[in-house]
C-alpha cells in the first residue's frame, strides 16, 4: 500500500471524523435547499460549498499535522511527499465535487457553463488553500471553527456570499487568475524541505485533541509559562480577598465554606476581567443590533457550546481532595450552575439594556444598494440559556470522560431544537409564552439536579 | 475508636473499569501509626485501591471504612484528616502557586503555616508561578506542600516522587522521615521507586492484578528472605549443598550466591559449618523481595492452572 493511500484511509478509519462528517453532511444539506428552495442567480445560493472548502482544507491539513507533530514523523520514509499529495487529492475532489453544483446554475450557455465551473473551482479552492495554510500556521486550529459561524454570520450580514457568487459567475476569468497563484503557492509551502523538520514536535492541538483534558494540559505544559503569562495579576487581590475571606467566615469544615471555595474556583477570573467581558458585551450588543432578531435567537444557543469551559464539573470532578465530601460536591455543583446561568441571562440583559442608547447613536450603515440598520436587542430569546444549559451540563456530566461525544450531543441538541423551531414554529407560536418558558426551565432545572445527584452520590469522581 | 482500631478497613472489595477487574476481593486494614508501602506493578491496582479509600471510587462489591465512616459517605471532618498526593497532580492551572497554596490553607483551620514557609524555602518553591506552568517535578513538590501542609493523620502518596530529580527526592524523603515521627501519623505511599520507598515504610502490602497478595510487615518479610554468599574453606564446594527453601542459586568452584526463603540465620550458619564452608548473610533489598514474592506466586497460580 502506497503511503498516500495509507493516509486516505485516515478519511474513514477515525471516529472523530465521522463528527465533521455530519457537520458537513448537515451544512450540503442546507447549502443544496437554500439552492433549489430559491434558484434565484446572483444572490449567493450557490456558495455555500465553495466557502465550506475552507473547512474541509483545514480537515484535511490537521490530519496531516497530526502526523507531522509526532516525534517520530520526521523520519517516515517519503512522508514530505505525501502532505501535499493528500491535501491536493482532497482539494481537488471536494472541490470538483462542490464546483458541479454550478452545473445547474440557471440562465448560462454550455460553454459559459464549463468557464463557470472552472471558476467555481477555483474559488473553492482559494478557500481550500486558506483552510489548509491557517491550519499550519495556528497552534490550534480548532479555535478558527468556533469562529468561522461569527465570521459566516458577518459575511451573510455584509452580502459577501452574493458577491461572491456574482464574482464566479460574471468574473471567471479573474477569479481563475487569482486562484492559480493561489495554488501555486502552496504548492510551494507544502513542497518546503524544512515543513517536517519545522512541525516535528511542535506544540500543536488539532481538532480531536482540542476535547482531550489530558492533551491539552501536556500542550500547555509544552508551551510552557506563556499562556498563564497573559492572566497577569488575576484573579485580582480583592477578589481572591473577598472569596477567601467568605470562606474563613463560614465554620470550619462547613458547607458554606466549601461552596465559597467552589465559587471562587468557577468565578474568580471572570469577576477579575469584568471590564473585558463588559467590553466582549458591547461588541456583541453592536454585532447583535445589525444582525436582527434572528441572529439573536440563534445565538442564544452559543452558551451550550461553550458548556466545556464552564466549572461545574471541576467542583464535581475532581482529584484535588479537599475538605469537602460528596455532599458538599453536589450542592457546590448546583450552586455554581444556578449562578453561572443567572450570570448568562445578566449579560444577555446588559447586552439588550447596552442597544438601547446605543439604538439611538448608531448609525444605519448603507453597503452596496441596502442598508444595514441597527435596532436595540430584544429580550425574546433571553431564557433559551435557562432552559438548555441544565441539560447541557447534565450530558456533559454523564459524558465527562469523552468530550468529544458531549460536544456531538450539544450539537445534536441545537439542531434538534431548531428543526422543532422550525418544523413546528407555529404551533409554538401559539403556546409561546413566560408560563411555557418558566414550565420548560422548572423542568429541565429538575432533570439536572436529579442526575446531578445521582452522579454525586453513585459514581466514581474521578476519571481511571 | 481505640488506637488499635484500623482507621482503613477494606473488606471484600472488587472494583471493575468494563472488563478489567481493577480490585479482586481486597481485604486490608490500616492502623494508626503505621507507614505502608504499596507495591505493585502499573495496573496492579495500586490507584484504584488508595482511590477507594478516600472515596473518589466507589467499590461494586464489598465495603470501604475510612476513620469509622463508610468511604462513599466521607465528609468535611473525615476528610480534613486526609491528605493525598496523586501521580497526575490535577491542579487549579490558572492560580499562581501562592494563590492555591492560600486557597487549600482556607479549607484547614490547623494549616502548619511554618511547616508551609520550610517546605517552601527547602524545595525552592516559586510562588509567583503559575500551577499550569509548573514542570511536573515542580508540580509534585507544590501537591505534595498543599497534602502536608494541615499536618493530616492518614497521608495517601500515590507516586509522590515519580517526577522528582534525585535531590528533591532526597529532600521528600527527609520530610517523609520527620512526619512520620509525629504519633499515630499513618502513611500508605505507593511507589516504584523501592530503594526509597523501604527507607521509611514499617508495613509492606503487594498486590498484582488487582489482588493484595502480600500483607505483612518489612520485618516479617526482611527475615522470610535472605542472601547467602557461602564461601568454601577447603576445596571446592559440594554439589549438593543442604539448605532448605532456595529460590535462585548462582554458583562457581569455591562460592555461592543463594537466595532462601525460610531459614533462620542460626540454621544457616550451622548448615554451613556441617559442609565446610562461610556463610556470610546479607539482607534482600525490598526490590529483590517484591520481584520475588510477585514470580512465587505467579508460579503458584501457574501451577494451580
Amino acid at each position: 500500500m502506497c503511503i498516500l493511500l495509507a493516509n486516505l484511509k485516515h478519511l474513514y478509519q477515525r471516529r472523530g471524523l465521522w463528527l465533521a462528517y455530519v457537520l458537513l453532511a448537515f451544512s450540503i444539506w442546507v447549502s443544496i435547499i437554500v439552492w433549489v428552495g430559491e434558484p434565484a442567480v446572483l444572490r449567493g445560493k450557490f456558495i455555500g460549498l465553495i466557502v465550506l472548502a475552507s473547512l474541509v482544507g483545514m480537515l484535511a491539513a490537521v490530519i496531516q499535522m497530526e502526523i507531522l507533530a509526532k516525534p517520530f514523523a520526521f523520519c517516515l520514509p517519503g512522508h514530505r511527499q505525501t502532505v501535499k499529495s493528500f491535501i491536493f487529492t482532497v482539494g481537488v475532489v471536494t472541490n470538483l465535487a462542490s464546483a458541479a453544483l454550478f452545473l445547474f446554475y440557471p440562465g448560462l450557455f454550455p460553454g459559459e457553463r464549463l468557464v463557470v465551473l472552472c471558476s467555481a473551482f477555483f474559488a473553492g479552492l482559494i478557500f481550500y488553500s486558506a483552510g489548509v495554510w491557517l491550519a499550519f500556521r495556528l497552534s490550534q486550529p480548532a479555535v478558527l471553527v468556533g469562529l468561522l459561524v461569527f465570521a459566516m454570520l458577518g459575511a451573510r450580514l455584509l452580502n459577501l456570499h452574493g458577491l461572491l457568487e456574482q464574482a464566479i459567475i460574471l468574473y471567471p476569468v479573474q477569479v481563475i487568475a487569482v486562484g492559480l497563484p493561489c495554488l501555486w503557492a502552496l504548492w510551494i509551502y507544502l513542497n518546503d524541505a524544512n515543513l517536517a523538520r519545522r512541525n516535528c514536535l511542535r506544540p500543536w492541538i488539532g481538532f480531536g485533541d482540542a476535547f482531550d483534558p489530558e492533551r491539552l494540559r501536556k500542550f500547555q505544559q509544552a508551551r510552557g509559562a506563556d499562556p498563564w503569562k497573559r492572566l497577569k495579576d488575576h484573579p485580582r487581590p480583592w477578589v481572591e480577598d473577598f472569596f477567601l475571606g467568605r470562606m474563613s467566615r463560614g465554620g470550619p469544615f462547613s458547607m458554606a465554606r466549601f461552596l465559597w471555595g467552589s465559587l471562587y474556583i468557577s468565578f474568580a477570573i471572570p469577576i477579575s476581567r469584568s471590564r473585558n467581558v463588559l467590553v466582549l458585551a458591547l461588541f456583541i450588543a453592536i454585532f447583535l443590533g445589525y444582525a436582527g432578531p434572528g441572529m439573536w435567537a440563534m445565538l442564544a444557543f452559543v452558551p451550550l457550546l461553550l458548556v466545556q469551559a464552564f466549572a461545574s464539573r471541576q467542583v464535581l470532578y475532581s482529584t484535588m481532595l479537599t475538605a469537602g465530601g460528596r455532599a458538599e460536591r453536589y450542592a457546590s455543583t448546583l450552586a455554581v450552575a444556578i449562578i453561572t446561568a443567572g450570570l448568562l441571562v445578566l449579560l444577555i440583559g446588559i447586552i439588550a439594556a447596552m442597544s438601547i442608547p446605543l439604538a439611538a447613536v448608531i448609525p444605519d450603515i448603507p453597503v452596496r444598494g441596502f442598508t444595514l440598520a441597527y435596532r436595540a436587542v430584544g429580550l425574546d430569546a433571553f431564557y433559551v440559556p435557562l432552559v438548555f444549559l441544565p441539560l447541557a451540563w447534565v450530558i456533559q456530566l454523564i459524558f465527562y470522560r469523552r468530550p468529544v461525544l458531549v460536544i456531538v450531543m450539544l450539537l445534536a441538541l441545537i439542531y434538534l431544537a431548531m428543526i422543532v423551531g422550525i418544523t413546528f414554529g407555529k404551533e409554538l407560536a401559539a403556546i409561546a409564552g413566560p408560563g411555557t418558558a418558566v414550565a420548560l426551565a422548572v423542568v429541565s432545572w429538575l432533570i439536572f439536579a436529579s442526575r446531578t445527584h445521582r452522579i454525586a452520590v453513585r459514581r466514581d469522581l474521578v476519571r481511571r | 475508636m481505640s488506637s488499635d482500631n484500623p482507621i482503613v478497613e477494606m473488606s471484600k472489595v472488587s472494583k471493575w473499569f468494563g472488563a478489567t477487574r481493577a480490585l479482586d476481593d481486597v481485604d486490608l486494614a490500616v492502623h494508626p501509626g503505621r507507614i505502608i508501602g504499596l507495591l505493585g506493578a502499573i495496573g496492579a491496582g495500586k490507584s484504584t485501591l488508595l482511590r477507594s479509600i478516600i472515596g473518589l471510587y466507589l467499590p461494586d462489591d464489598g465495603r470501604v471504612v475510612t476513620f469509622g465512616c463508610p468511604a462513599r459517605d466521607l465528609g468535611p471532618q473525615e476528610l480534613a484528616r486526609i491528605g493525598y498526593v496523586h501521580q497526575e497532580g490535577e491542579m487549579l492551572n490558572w492560580m499562581t502557586v501562592g494563590q492555591l497554596v492560600r486557597y487549600v490553607a482556607a479549607y484547614y483551620p490547623n494549616w502548619n503555616k511554618d511547616l508551609e514557609q520550610r517546605y517552601i524555602s527547602d524545595f525552592g518553591i516559586n510562588l509567583q508561578a503559575r500551577v499550569g506552568s509548573l514542570s511536573p517535578g515542580e508540580r509534585q513538590k507544590v501537591a505534595i506542600l498543599i497534602a502536608v501542609g494541615f499536618e493530616p493523620e492518614l497521608l495517601i502518596l500515590d507516586e509522590p516522587a515519580s517526577a522528582l530529580d534525585p535531590i528533591a527526592r532526597a529532600r521528600f524523603l527527609d520530610l517523609l522521615l520527620e512526619l512520620i515521627q509525629t504519633e499515630g501519623r499513618t502513611i500508605v505511599i505507593s511507589s516504584h521507586i523501592l530503594s526509597d520507598v523501604e527507607k521509611v515504610i514499617d508495613h509492606v502490602v503487594i498486590m498484582d492484578h488487582g489482588r493484595i497478595i502480600r500483607d505483612s510487615s518489612f520485618d516479617d518479610l526482611r527475615e522470610e528472605f535472605s542472601r547467602i554468599r557461602l564461601t568454601a574453606l577447603h576445596g571446592p564446594l559440594p554439589a549438593q549443598l543442604p539448605f532448605t527453601g532456595i529460590i535462585q542459586c548462582q554458583r562457581s568452584d569455591g562460592e555461592a550466591l543463594l537466595t532462601v526463603r525460610h531459614q533462620s540465620p542460626d540454621c544457616i550458619e550451622q548448615q554451613a559449618q556441617a559442609i565446610d564452608c562461610e556463610a556470610e548473610i546479607q539482607p534482600l533489598p525490598l526490590e529483590d523481595i517484591y520481584r520475588l514474592v510477585v514470580e512465587s506466586k505467579s508460579q503458584h497460580r501457574a501451577d494451580q492452572r
